[in-house]
């Protein structure tokens, strides 16, 4: 049997696409008719809500080391929200701060002339896909300006990714790590100043931090990455992939994939769950506090007490492995949630809602109580950092 | 836009909408974007029917379909891997094979996807791909490589499939 012959073999409900074609072109000839005799030229510009000043009501905190023996409160089933949409929550996304996170990108300095200690969050720029920008503490954002680099990856699969990834900043939000072809390069936050290493892979798409001084660069396709030793440029073969989140004093990978619901700890200790850490179509680390862990789910079939074909953002206990809530999310973009950080134990997660909308809706999520946060909107690449802005 | 295209355009749509929105399907993984994009390539088709109709609607509206879904992917970008699950619709594989089938061509890139679609579903040739997608012929043999190599390693079930499509 042909790729053909199964493709066919997909049972698809019937299509109607073909009926209202004809008239909606016929309507659409008319307006564009319409529009030229007319000759009008309506612009609306809506913008929303500017506080300048973010008095932030959170505090976001890397995460602390687990402790894989500890188990978090029992549930005899996990919480199961409601599906979250962007039409239930457009009076609260309407409302949202917008500005909190993207005011004032026009007048963004280089970063080498107007350095940070401390980043609140790195953003793709909106209006420059190959650029990076770097918001401060002190509110303004900042262009990251680093001779020679290269601002986006073929990631030899037919892709093209900007270099700026979702777990760029540093743990200490001091430092960026831009994966780029056959090699890396970290930049210096506090002064601006950057050191490129040489890391074979042309299609090197993926950076996480491991540690301060250590960089795993993977390339799209590989299982596992090479680590990078920051001091001294070393690289040696990893075990580990880009699904793998760097603890204190362990590691958690939770691979993508259907079927790959093993929470692998280190040294060999695997925990067994329903849930899975699909990513959507971006492998990302799971979240882990306190044996809490986060990750991006996919529900494809008998989903038992989940609702089946739906995705969304999953907590698991990392010692047991049971589910202990799911957020559904609709699937407006056909894209997937990023997981960010945290606010205290509460995941900090980007989602699309609105299909008129680019990037993410950012929000906290109390997985216990079933309730959401709304945070701020954010690019569709964006790195979450420590720092908050206090001016 | 003449009304008189219009019998003849609809037959033409109605032949070809369940295959190129499964096509559509299978490269998007989400049956509502499928459906949205072959109906926004269908309505701009009816615009241009007068001189479509004799030319090649079909090669046409394929090449809109899957440009548009490219440009609405560099548009949202995030798509890079692949494990979406497959849209708003679970299919009815039908086969343990097109089980194993419909899950690995999940975790394909979108390109790799279309380009599987175009070679051995539309089976189109390497160039025909090519100017369907905008791309090199290389491209397409490249991307056929890769896709295939790696539909090999998430679903060695598929084994004699892959083989044959070699």
């Amino acid at each position: 049997m042909r790729i053909a012959e199964l493709v066919e073999s997909i049972d698809l409900p019937p299509t109607q696409v073909a009926e209202r074609a004809w008239d909606d072109a016929h309507r659409r000839v008319r307006r564009r008719r319409a529009a030229v005799v007319a000759g009008a030229a309506i612009t609306v510009t809506c913008i929303l809500a500017f506080a300048v000043v973010w008095r932030p009501d959170h505090t976001t905190t890397p995460s602390p080391a687990p402790s894989p023996t500890q188990t978090v409160e029992p549930h005899t089933a996990p919480v199961v929200q409601e599906l979250l949409t962007g039409g239930r929550w457009r009076s609260e996304l309407a409302d949202m701060d917008y500005a909190r996170f993207s005011g004032n990108l026009d007048r963004a300095a280089p970063l080498s002339a107007d350095p940070v200690d401390r980043a609140v969050l790195a953003m793709g720029d909106p209006d420059d896909e190959a650029g990076a920008l770097v918001l401060g503490e002190d509110g303004r954002w900042r262009r990251v300006d680093v001779p020679g680099l290269v601002p986006a990856i073929d990631d030899e699969t037919g892709d093209t990714e900007p270099v700026l990834r979702p777990t760029s900043l540093s743990p200490d939000a001091a430092r960026l790590a831009l994966p780029q072809p056959n090699g890396l390069v970290v930049v210096d936050l506090a002064d601006g100043s950057s050191r490129r290493y040489d890391v074979p892979g042309p299609g090197n798409v993926f950076a996480l931090w491991a540690d301060d001084d250590h960089v795993l660069v993977a390339e799209e396709t590989a299982r596992n990455g090479t680590l990078v030793d920051l001091r001294d440029g070393s690289l040696s073969r990893s075990a580990y992939g880009p699904t793998t989140t760097f603890l204190r004093n362990t590691t958690l990978t939770w691979g993508t994939g259907f079927r790959d619901t093993a929470l692998r700890w280190e040294n060999g200790r695997n925990v067994d769950t329903d849930a899975n850490n699909m990513g959507g179509f971006f492998p990302q680390p799971p979240l882990v506090h306190d044996d809490v862990v986060v990750g991006v789910m996919g529900v494809v079939e008998g989903g038992g007490d989940l609702p089946s074909s739906t995705w969304g953002v999953v907590a698991v206990d990392g010692s047991t492995g049971r589910v202990l809530a799911y957020l559904p999310v609709t699937h407006t973009k056909g894209t997937a949630s990023l997981l960010f950080g945290w606010d205290g134990d509460k995941p900090i997660i980007g989602v699309p809602l609105l299909k008129e909308s680019s990037g993410l809706f950012v929000f906290a999520w109390d997985w216990r109580a079933g309730e959401l946060e709304p945070i701020g909107h954010v690019g569709d690449w964006t790195s979450w950092g420590t720092g908050v802005v206090t001016e | 836009m003449r009304e008189d295209g219009r019998e003849s355009f609809e037959t033409w749509a109605r032949a070809r909408q369940q295959t190129l929105v499964r096509w559509a399907y299978v490269v998007t993984g989400d049956y509502q974007r499928a459906e949205d994009l072959v109906q926004e390539a269908f309505v701009r088709a009816a615009t241009r029917w007068d001189t479509l109709r004799d030319g090649n609607p079909d090669a046409w509206v394929r090449t809109v379909v899957f440009r548009d879904n490219v440009s609405w992917w560099r548009r949202h970008r995030r798509e890079h891997l692949t494990d979406e699950p497959f849209g708003g619709v679970v299919p009815d594989a039908g086969s343990e094979a097109a089980l194993v089938l419909h899950a690995a061509l999940a975790r394909l890139t979108r390109a790799q996807r279309a380009v599987l679609v175009l070679r051995y579903v539309a089976d189109l040739s390497v160039a025909d791909t090519a100017e369907t997608l905008g791309v090199t012929d290389g491209t397409v043999k490249k991307q056929a490589s890769v896709a295939l190599a790696r539909l090999r390693e998430i679903a060695p079930e598929l084994h004699e499939l892959l083989e044959e499509q070699s």
